[in-house]
C-alpha cells in the first residue's frame, strides 16, 4: 500500500515537473526586458562601428573599442552582406569585418540608425539558450575632404542574439543574469 | 498615429508609391513599418498577434487575434506584382481563413510548413545552384532546422530513366536466375542506362547523395541565394511566401504563390518538394 | 558677579593702604640684604637644589613644558649663585632647551604644512566630498590648535566654504548618489560633443571613488517581485568607458556599498 502510495505520488510530481519544463517559455514581460536588453546591445554595436570607422579616432581608442565590440559576439559569428547586383553573399568573421571597416580609405563615416525596429520572438534551441532576430535599418554615408558624399548605401540588418540565463555567486549572494549575446548578421542592401 | 500609419499601409499600393531614394531623411521610415521585415513578423501578422508599428499582442490584450486587425494584415501580406496569385483566390483565402467559426493561424512550431533554399556549390570546380530543404523540428525542448531534402539536378539526371514503362531494351530477362545473373555484368557497363535496371518504386535518396559528394570532396559550399517558405499549414490551401526587397510598402516577406488544394494534393505537393510525408 | 562687588564694596580702604606699605618697606629692606646676608649653609642648600631643578632639564626628563622649564632656568640664573659647577649646569641647560624649542617649531611647521595641505584640498574639494565630511576633517585640524596666522586664514575660508556649501545645497555636497549621476551623464555629453580627453578626465575622477577599477557592477534589467534579472555583470571601469563610447547614460543607481573606507566596492544600477 505504501509503495503504491509513494508510486502514485511520484506519478504526480514528475507530472509537475512536466508541466514546468513544457511552460519554459519566458513571460512577455520578462521577455520585453531582455528585448530591451538585447536592442541596447544592438544599438552599442552600432556606435562602435562608428567610432571604428571614423578616421579621426586615435589608433589606440580604435583598438579598444575594436576589442569590446569583439566581446558583444559569440565565437565564429560571421557577416554575411549581398549588395543589391549581386547574388552572392559574402561572408566576413566579425573581427575581420571590423578591420576593413578601421580600414576604410574615407575621411569620415557617418551611420545613422532608422528608429525603426522588430525584435522577433525568442526561441529555445534544443541547448536552452533562446535565439532571436533583431531587425534594425541604417544608413552609411562615406566622405571624401574634397569630394564630399562618395559613397552611401542603406541596409536591412538581420542580427542573431543569443540570451541564456546564467547564476554566479558574488559575495554569497546569488545573482541571476541574461547573458545576451550577438552573432550572425545578415546585411542587405535595400533597394534604391 | 495608428490611424495615419493604416492608411498608408492600404493607400500607397493602390495609389503608388513614389520610387524615390530610399532613407534620403533618416526621418522617412514608411516603407520599413509597412515591409513584412522577418518571418516572424509574418506569422504574428497573419495571426493578429501585434499592432501596425510591431508591438505584440499577448493573450488577453484587446486586438490580439482580431478578425478586423487580421483582415488588414492578410490583405497587406500578399506580393501585388505576383501574377501566381489572382485576386478571386486572395478574396476566399482570406474569408477561409479567417472563417468565425473555424479560423486558421500559422504557427511556427508544428508541421506544415518548411524552408526551400537556393544555394550555390562548386561541385568539381564548376559553380552550380543546389535546393536544401528544411524544416522545424524539436528537440528536448529546444527546436532547430534540419535538412530534409536536397534538390540538385545532376543527381536527378542519374535517374531520369526510372519506372520508364516505355522502355522494351534494357531489362534483365526474368529466366537470369538460371544463369546464376551471369548476364548482370553488361548492366554496369553502360552506366548511363543503370537507371532502367530498378524496380518501380525505387525513390533515390538524394540527401545520402549530396552527403557522399561532400564528404568525398566533391562538393563545397559557396553561398545562400536565395529563400522562400512553403506553408501548408491553412485548411484547403498551400502557399509559398518569398522575400521582395523594393522601395515598397509591399515589401518583405510576401505570399508569391496561393493555390487551393485538397488533402491530396497538398501530399502530392509536399512530396514533390521534399520526398517525404 | 554681584557677591565679588559686595565684597570689594566691604574692604576698608584705609587698612588695606597701610598694610601695603608696610609689605614694601619690609620688602625693600629684605631686597637689600639678600646675597650678602644669606648664611653660607643656606646657600649651599639653595644652590644644590638649584642643581637637582636643573638637572631633569638637562636629561630631557622634565615633566613641565618647554615654557615652564624656561621660567625655572631664567630664576636660577636671577639668583647668580656664582657657583662654577652650577654655572656649567646653566649652560647646558640653556642649550639644551634652545635645542627643544628649535625641535618644537620645527614640528610645529611640519604640522602647518600638513594641515595647509589638508586645508588646500578642502578648499578645492576634488574628491567631491560633503559639507559634513569637510567639516570633521576641519574639526580635526582646529583641535590640534597650532596657532598660525595664515593657517587661521585657510580655516576661515574653509568654514566659509562649507556654510556656502550648507546654503546653497552647492555641487560639492550632493550626495555620492548624485555625483555618480552627474559624472554619468557628464562622460556621455563629453563623448557626445567630441570631447574625448574630457569624458576620460571625469572618468579617472569618477574612478577614484571606487575601491578599485574592478568594483562591481550590477545592472537590473527588470525586477521579478525579489528575483530580479540582471545583465552580465561588468565593473566600474568598464561601464564608465561603455558610457563613453556609446555616448549615453540610460541607466539608474539603484544601491551603492561601500567598503570601511567609504569608497565604493558595488553600484547596483537599474535600467529607466
Amino acid at each position: 500500500m505504501r509503495k503504491l502510495l509513494s508510486l502514485i505520488m511520484m506519478v504526480c510530481l514528475f507530472a509537475v515537473a512536466n508541466r514546468v519544463v513544457a511552460q519554459d517559455s519566458l513571460s512577455p514581460q520578462r521577455k520585453q526586458a531582455i528585448d530591451s536588453l538585447a536592442l541596447e546591445k544592438v544599438r552599442d554595436l552600432s556606435k562602435y562601428i562608428s567610432i571604428i570607422g571614423d578616421k579621426t579616432t586615435p589608433w589606440s581608442d580604435a583598438q579598444r573599442v575594436i576589442e569590446r565590440a569583439a566581446e558583444l559576439f559569440m565565437e565564429n559569428s560571421e557577416i554575411g552582406v549581398s549588395s543589391l547586383g549581386k547574388q552572392d553573399v559574402n561572408y566576413y568573421k566579425v573581427r575581420e569585418y571590423f578591420d576593413r571597416l578601421m580600414q576604410l580609405n574615407y575621411d569620415k563615416v557617418t551611420i545613422d540608425w532608422y528608429k525603426i525596429q522588430y525584435v522577433s520572438d525568442l526561441v529555445r534551441q534544443p541547448d536552452g539558450t533562446y535565439v532571436g532576430i533583431i531587425t534594425i535599418y541604417q544608413r552609411f554615408q562615406a566622405f571624401d575632404k574634397e569630394k564630399g558624399l562618395v559613397y552611401e548605401d542603406t541596409t536591412k540588418k538581420d542580427i542573431t542574439v543569443y540570451v541564456k540565463r546564467k547564476e554566479t555567486q558574488i559575495g554569497g549572494r546569488l545573482i541571476n543574469f541574461w547573458d545576451v549575446m550577438l552573432g550572425d548578421i545578415r546585411v542587405k542592401e535595400t533597394s534604391k | 498615429m495608428r490611424i495615419f500609419t493604416w492608411v498608408v499601409l492600404f493607400l500607397l499600393p493602390v495609389i503608388g508609391f513614389a520610387q524615390g531614394s530610399i532613407g534620403s531623411l533618416t526621418g522617412d521610415e514608411t516603407v520599413f513599418y509597412a515591409q513584412t521585415k522577418q518571418m516572424n513578423q509574418f506569422f504574428l501578422r497573419f495571426n493578429g498577434e501585434e499592432d501596425v508599428k510591431g508591438k505584440r499582442y499577448y493573450s488577453g490584450d484587446p486586438g490580439y487575434r482580431d478578425v478586423k486587425v487580421r483582415k488588414k494584415f492578410l490583405n497587406i501580406l500578399f506580393d501585388n506584382s505576383s501574377p501566381n496569385v489572382n485576386s478571386d483566390s486572395k478574396f476566399v483565402f482570406i474569408d477561409e481563413a479567417l472563417n468565425k467559426r473555424n479560423p486558421s493561424f500559422l504557427d511556427f512550431y508544428s508541421k506544415g510548413w518548411f524552408a526551400e533554399v537556393t544555394t550555390s556549390f562548386m561541385y568539381k570546380k564548376e559553380k552550380v545552384n543546389l535546393i536544401l530543404y528544411l524544416k522545424i523540428e524539436k528537440q528536448l525542448n529546444g527546436y532547430k532546422w534540419v535538412i530534409s531534402n536536397v534538390y540538385f539536378d545532376r543527381f536527378e539526371s542519374w535517374f531520369t530513366h526510372l519506372n520508364d514503362t516505355a522502355n522494351l531494351k534494357y531489362f534483365i530477362h526474368p529466366m537470369s536466375h538460371e544463369l546464376d545473373f551471369m548476364n548482370l555484368h553488361k548492366v554496369f557497363k553502360e552506366p548511363e542506362t543503370l537507371d532502367y535496371y530498378f524496380e518501380k518504386e525505387y525513390q533515390p535518396d538524394m540527401t545520402a547523395l549530396f552527403v557522399m559528394e561532400i564528404k568525398n570532396g566533391n562538393l563545397s559550399f559557396v553561398s545562400v541565394n536565395n529563400v522562400k517558405f512553403h506553408v501548408f499549414q491553412v485548411q484547403n490551401w498551400y502557399f509559398e511566401i518569398s522575400y521582395f526587397n523594393r522601395n515598397d510598402v509591399n515589401s518583405g516577406w510576401l505570399i508569391s504563390n496561393l493555390l487551393r488544394l485538397n488533402d491530396k494534393d497538398k501530399k502530392d505537393l509536399m512530396r514533390h518538394y521534399t520526398h517525404l510525408n | 558677579m554681584s557677591e565679588i562687588a559686595r565684597k570689594i564694596k566691604s574692604i576698608r580702604w584705609q587698612h588695606v593702604m597701610f598694610t601695603l606699605l608696610m609689605v614694601l618697606m619690609v620688602a625693600g629692606a629684605d631686597s637689600c640684604k639678600s646675597t650678602g646676608k644669606l648664611s653660607k649653609k643656606e646657600r649651599k642648600a639653595q644652590i644644590e637644589n638649584a642643581k637637582k631643578e636643573l638637572q631633569p632639564i638637562i636629561n630631557g626628563t622634565s615633566t613641565l613644558s618647554l615654557d615652564e622649564q624656561q621660567r625655572v632656568l631664567n630664576g636660577i640664573i636671577d639668583k647668580n649663585y656664582n657657583d662654577p659647577i652650577l654655572n656649567s649646569l646653566i649652560i647646558e641647560a640653556q642649550q639644551k632647551l634652545k635645542a627643544a624649542f628649535a625641535d618644537q617649531q620645527k614640528i610645529k611647521a611640519q604640522k602647518v604644512d600638513v594641515a595647509r595641505a589638508a586645508l588646500y584640498d578642502m578648499l578645492l574639494n576634488k574628491d567631491n566630498k560633503s559639507a559634513d565630511e569637510l567639516e570633521k576633517e576641519l574639526n580635526a585640524i582646529k583641535s590640534q590648535n597650532l596657532k598660525d596666522s595664515d593657517l587661521d586664514e585657510l580655516i576661515s575660508k574653509v568654514e566659509q566654504k562649507i556654510r556656502d556649501m550648507r546654503s546653497s545645497g552647492g555641487t560639492a555636497n550632493i550626495p555620492v548618489k548624485n555625483q555618480l549621476m552627474n559624472a554619468f551623464s557628464s562622460i556621455a555629453n563629453a563623448a557626445k560633443s567630441g570631447n574625448l580627453s574630457q569624458a576620460d578626465n571625469i572618468i579617472q575622477k569618477t574612478l577614484q571613488l571606487f575601491s578599485s577599477d574592478d568594483a562591481l557592477v550590477l545592472i537590473i534589467i527588470s525586477r521579478n517581485g525579489n528575483d530580479p534579472d540582471y545583465d552580465k555583470p561588468t565593473n566600474i571601469k568598464r561601464y564608465l568607458n561603455l558610457l563613453k563610447d556609446t555616448k549615453a547614460s540610460k541607466n539608474d543607481i539603484d544601491a551603492i556599498m561601500t567598503d570601511a573606507n567609504g569608497k565604493i566596492k558595488e553600484l547596483d544600477l537599474i535600467k529607466m
